[in-house]
This record gives structure tokens, C-alpha cells and sequence, in this order.
């Protein structure tokens, strides 16, 4: 089920004297079981791109297709769009509204043809993937919970649909370390079973590590897209575009610099060691 | 110098909850200090710094905060006025849409008369270095930006001691850097700095690093103390800063190090000087 964006222009408050283009002609294309990390500067149109892809806000110029179809086209089935692309958005957190953790991770189940028992089980599934126990949790207040777990609830309300397209907005800003690795595995393991997954974030650490493809967008359009290690070899390009590639790119630069022989597209922590541990034994 | 604040054995549970968020909290801050507190996802940090901005009431111990008695009902004011805190979302923090009404709002809500504000204003946008924005919009500002300003926001109030609660974590890189720096800055005029933070990173450079679990202190020790120590990181539910990973990595290879470095630049170093 790709997404294909042709030409896509968005421009906020058009015709007025605030007008903003927040994307510039913007061609992408996503396609099936890609695990594809969003990357930019505050503004750079990383948040308006979900928001077209997600339908909520119809281009200014340009197409968005999914599976082949213009999503903008009057005769557009947009409940399949909402049962097929989910999103997590920033701050998830601030969406919780039911008096129960059962009843709000099933809202979004709940105009689907399925029976009872089924919604059960996939918001059973959702929140044990997001790490609760759900006969513990299920007649609790979401309210009553922590920050981070808040977040957590929040995404298993869209997991419990699964969408075949999962697109999140900075999902991991403010998850502590162990409760990010988490849930970083459990995106590859879901996208190991097929879903495709966007994920805009600044953690270029986390990117570098799990994402295969890496778009990086500025002022509207694309600055870089690519293999991630490829995009995360070029240290200096991302670090002068305030990106950044992380710091493992950023000390195996730094080693490279002053004379050790790290090859470029060391990328990710396991491999950096197994240099530093290769040149070292040398 | 002076505890600025001083908590012992600090209970609190949030109502319909019977859960401890904080567990027999006790720890002290000393005046100038920059603290680092450190904990996982509901180990009970936030609920620790609304205490210090006696956003939440005692239950249970005993708080004092900029040497009041945070029990006192009539020092609830007194002790928002010395505590400036700032939160994770900057969108969430401004009440106005102009930067220098937006700054207005503390010191008038303190009673700090009118002729003062300009000035205030003047001096907060000159300490987070956005001198001239007064009459800038707030939303048209970068991430890193806003987050200044809400940092100002807080300094035009002039409190003794500030409280940054994941101040960084919507930031990029470079937004982040900034606010940090900004953050080391203030603590350098003087400020109580508390950075509250999962970003193990950040406490490397605080003078003390305080990890919180289950509403409880475990421990308190230099940023080397407690960054290197694998253990007790494990045990906060905290992973160790990337050098730190890689000495211990490399450790378990029998490639040894002669100290366990606490920055890149450190881990480089020590790298460079074998070859």
C-alpha cells in the first residue's frame, strides 16, 4: 500500500499577508514494509506532511495518492484512509478523554465491523505491546497515570486498529531510555510483520539504528533521501543543517579526523565497537 | 553554602490513586548548586518539582524551598515567586501571543509595579541572549526559541531558583544546545539550577547527579559517580551515555582503558593516545 506524494505544495494562510509555504513541491514515495525516519529542523514542513498524508489538510497544489488512488478526490472512501494510515501525532498524550484505559484504546475500534471478542483481544494486544498489564490497567482513569505512561496508552489506542501505514510525530520526546528501546523494538517488530512506518524524529541515534530509509527535509523540500547509511555518512552536511547525525556518526567522524581508519556508513553502536575493538587489536 | 531546599521523607500519592509517586523522598539543594535529577517514565520527578513550586501540597514529610517552610499555607506565593519552573512543551507555557506580554505576566501577577516590567523584560530577554524580540509573535518562533522565551518568561519573575522539567526533549539538536547553554549560563550568574531530564547527556555537566526511583532518592554522587556506574544506571532504569557503553563493550572484549570516559571528546582522547 504505497503512499506517493507528486508535486505536493502546502502553503498556511494563503492570500494574506502571513501566507507560509510549508512544503514546496514535495515528491515522495513510500513504499510497502519501509521503515523510513523523517528528519528535519523545527518548521521545516515535517509535522504539515502528516497532516496531508493523514488527509486532515488537502494540499494547496500537488497530489497525494494511496495504493493509487488521489485521497483528495471527491469520490475517496476516507474511512479506509482512517482504518489504513494511522497516526500518532505529538503529544499523544493530550487525547486521552475516556473514563477508561479499556474504553479509550477501544475508540477507534469502535465503528469497525468487528465483533466483541475481537476488540477485546486487539486492545488487549495494543496495550501489552505498549509494555501494561491489561487486566491491571483496563478499568483505570488514563488520566491517573504518569507522563510517559499517558504517551504509551495514547499509542496503543492507535496500534489497536492496525493500520497498515503507522506514521508518528516525535513518538519517542519524553519516553525515558529503556521505555524508548522498547518501544523502538516493538516498531521493528511490527514492521517486520508489514506495516510500513514513518517516523519523524530528531533522536538521529534512534534513526540511525532502526529506521533503513532517511528523508530530510528543509525549508519544504527534500535536503536528503536515502539508504540511512548513506544520509548519516555525511556528518558534516547534517551538522551544518543543525540535523545532526548522531553520536555515533559523531565520533566515528571525530576518530576518522584524527587518523583511525572507521569506514564511512558506521552508523549504528554495534558496528562502531566492533571497529574501534578491530583497529584496536591490530 | 546554604540548603535552598531541603526535603525529608516526602510522601504524596495523587487522589483515586493508592500508588506512592513519591515514597520517603528526602534530599537537599544547595544554594547555587546545578542538580541533576535523573529517573524513568513515573519514578516521580515531576511530581517532585511541583512540589518545589508548591504546585502540589505536602502530604506527608517535611519541604522547605528557598528557606520557607512549604507547609505554611501563607508561603505558597512567597515560594512561586523564588521558583521558576519550565516544562517540556514550549507551545503549552505562553499566555500571550506577544513575547513581551508574554513576559509581562509573572511580575504583574506578583504585584510588581508597572514602571518595573520594561526593565525586568530588558534583563530576562538579555540572560536567554533574545534581546529586541518584546514585540515578536510567539508562534512564529523556532522550537529552541520559544523555549527561551518561556525560560525568560520565568527569569522575569526573578526567582533564586530554577526548575527545568525536560526542557529539551521537543528540541532539535541545535534548539537543544542552545536552551542547554542557556541553562549552564544561568547557573554561572548564581541560579539554583534543578534540570530534570532523561537525556543522561545533560547531567554531564552538573555538579551533582540525583537519581529518583519509585518516589525515592538511590543515589546522589558527581556526574562520573553516577553516569559510569552500570548498576545503579540499571537500576534507575537508565542506559549509560554512549562512551560509557563502549568502555564497558570494550572492556568485555579485554580491551581495557585506563578510566571510563564520561564525554565523546573524553572517549576520544583516551582512543587517540593508543595509536
Amino acid at each position: 500500500m504505497p503512499v506517493e506524494l507528486r508535486k505536493v505544495s502546502y502553503t498556511y494562510a494563503p492570500g494574506t499577508p502571513y501566507a507560509a509555504p510549508a512544503l514546496k513541491e514535495l515528491s515522495l514515495t513510500v513504499g510497502d514494509g519501509e521503515f523510513v525516519g523523517v528528519m528535519g529542523r523545527t518548521g521545516c514542513g515535517k509535522s504539515t506532511l502528516i497532516q496531508l498524508i493523514a488527509g486532515l489538510a488537502a494540499p494547496s497544489d500537488g497530489q497525494i495518492f494511496l495504493d493509487g488512488e488521489n485521497i483528495n478526490e471527491r469520490q475517496f472512501d476516507r474511512n479506509l484512509l482512517r482504518q489504513k494510515v494511522g497516526v500518532v501525532f505529538q503529544f499523544p498524550e493530550i487525547q486521552l478523554f475516556e473514563t477508561t484505559v479499556q474504553k479509550d484504546v477501544a475508540f477507534g475500534l469502535k465503528y469497525l465491523d468487528r465483533s466483541r471478542e475481537q476488540k477485546e483481544a486487539a486492545v488487549r494486544q495494543a496495550l501489552e505491546w505498549m509494555g501494561f498489564d491489561y487486566e491491571a490497567v483496563r478499568n483505570r482513569s488514563p488520566l491517573g497515570f504518569s507522563g510517559g505512561e499517558k504517551r504509551r496508552l495514547a499509542i496503543a489506542g492507535v496500534l489497536a486498529v492496525m493500520p497498515k501505514f503507522l506514521i508518528l510525530d516525535e513518538p519517542l520526546a519524553g519516553l525515558d531510555p529503556l521505555g524508548r528501546d522498547a518501544f523502538l523494538e516493538l516498531l521493528r517488530k511490527l514492521n517486520q510483520g508489514g506495516m510500513t512506518i514513518v517516523m519523524i524524529s530528531h533522536d538521529a541515534d534512534a534513526l540511525a539504528e532502526y529506521a533503513d530509509r532517511i528523508v530530510i527535509l528543509k525549508d519544504g523540500m527534500l535536503f536528503k533521501d536515502g539508504p540511512a547509511a548513506q544520509v548519516f555518512s555525511d556528518y558534516k552536511g547534517l551538522e551544518a543543517n543543525g540535523t545532526g547525525a548522531g553520536q555515533v556518526s559523531g565520533i566515528a567522524e571525530r576518530l576518522r579526523l584524527r587518523g583511525w581508519e572507521i569506514p564511512a556508513g558506521t552508523i549504528r553502536y554495534r558496528r562502531l565497537l566492533d571497529e574501534i575493538a578491530g583497529r584496536w587489536t591490530q | 553554602m546554604p540548603d535552598v531546599i531541603r526535603a525529608e521523607k516526602l510522601v504524596y500519592s495523587y487522589s483515586g490513586n493508592d500508588r506512592r509517586s513519591l515514597n520517603g523522598f528526602s534530599l537537599s539543594v544547595r544554594q547555587g548548586e546545578f542538580l541533576a535529577l535523573l529517573g524513568h517514565n513515573g519514578s516521580g520527578k515531576s511530581t517532585l518539582a511541583r512540589h518545589l513550586n508548591a504546585l502540589l501540597e505536602v502530604q506527608q514529610g517535611e519541604l522547605t524551598v528557598a528557606f520557607l517552610n512549604a507547609k505554611d499555607p501563607g508561603n505558597v506565593w512567597k515560594i512561586r515567586e523564588r521558583t521558576g519552573m519550565v516544562f517540556q512543551n514550549p507551545d503549552n507555557q505562553f499566555v500571550s501571543s506577544v513575547v513581551g506580554e508574554d513576559l509581562a505576566f509573572g511580575p504583574r501577577n506578583f504585584g510588581v509595579p508597572e514602571e518595573e516590567i520594561p526593565g525586568r523584560i530588558r534583563r530576562a530577554l538579555a540572560a536567554v541572549d533574545m534581546s529586541g524580540y518584546e514585540t515578536h509573535s510567539t508562534h512564529l518562533l523556532s522550537g529552541g526559541q520559544k523555549q527561551r522565551i518561556a525560560i525568560a518568561g520565568v527569569l522575569a519573575s526573578e526567582p533564586d531558583i530554577l526548575i527545568f522539567d525536560e526542557v529539551t526533549s521537543m528540541l532539535d539538536p541545535e534548539g537543544r544546545r542552545d536552551v542547554l547553554d542557556t541553562v549552564a549560563r544561568l547557573h554561572e550568574e548564581g541560579k539554583t539550577v534543578i534540570l530534570i531530564s532523561h537525556y543522561i547527556e545533560e547531567a554531564v555537566g552538573a555538579d551533582r547527579v540525583a537519581l529518583i526511583h519509585d518516589g525515592q532518592l538511590l543515589a546522589a554522587g558527581t556526574p562520573r559517580e553516577m553516569l559510569t556506574d552500570l548498576d545503579l544506571l540499571r537500576r534507575t532504569g537508565l542506559t549509560p551515555p554512549v562512551p560509557v557503553r563502549l568502555y564497558y563493550d570494550l572492556r568485555s572484549r579485554g580491551l581495557q582503558l585506563p578510566f571510563c570516559p564520561l564525554t565523546c571528546e573524553e572517549l576520544e582522547d583516551l582512543l587517540c593516545r593508543l595509536n
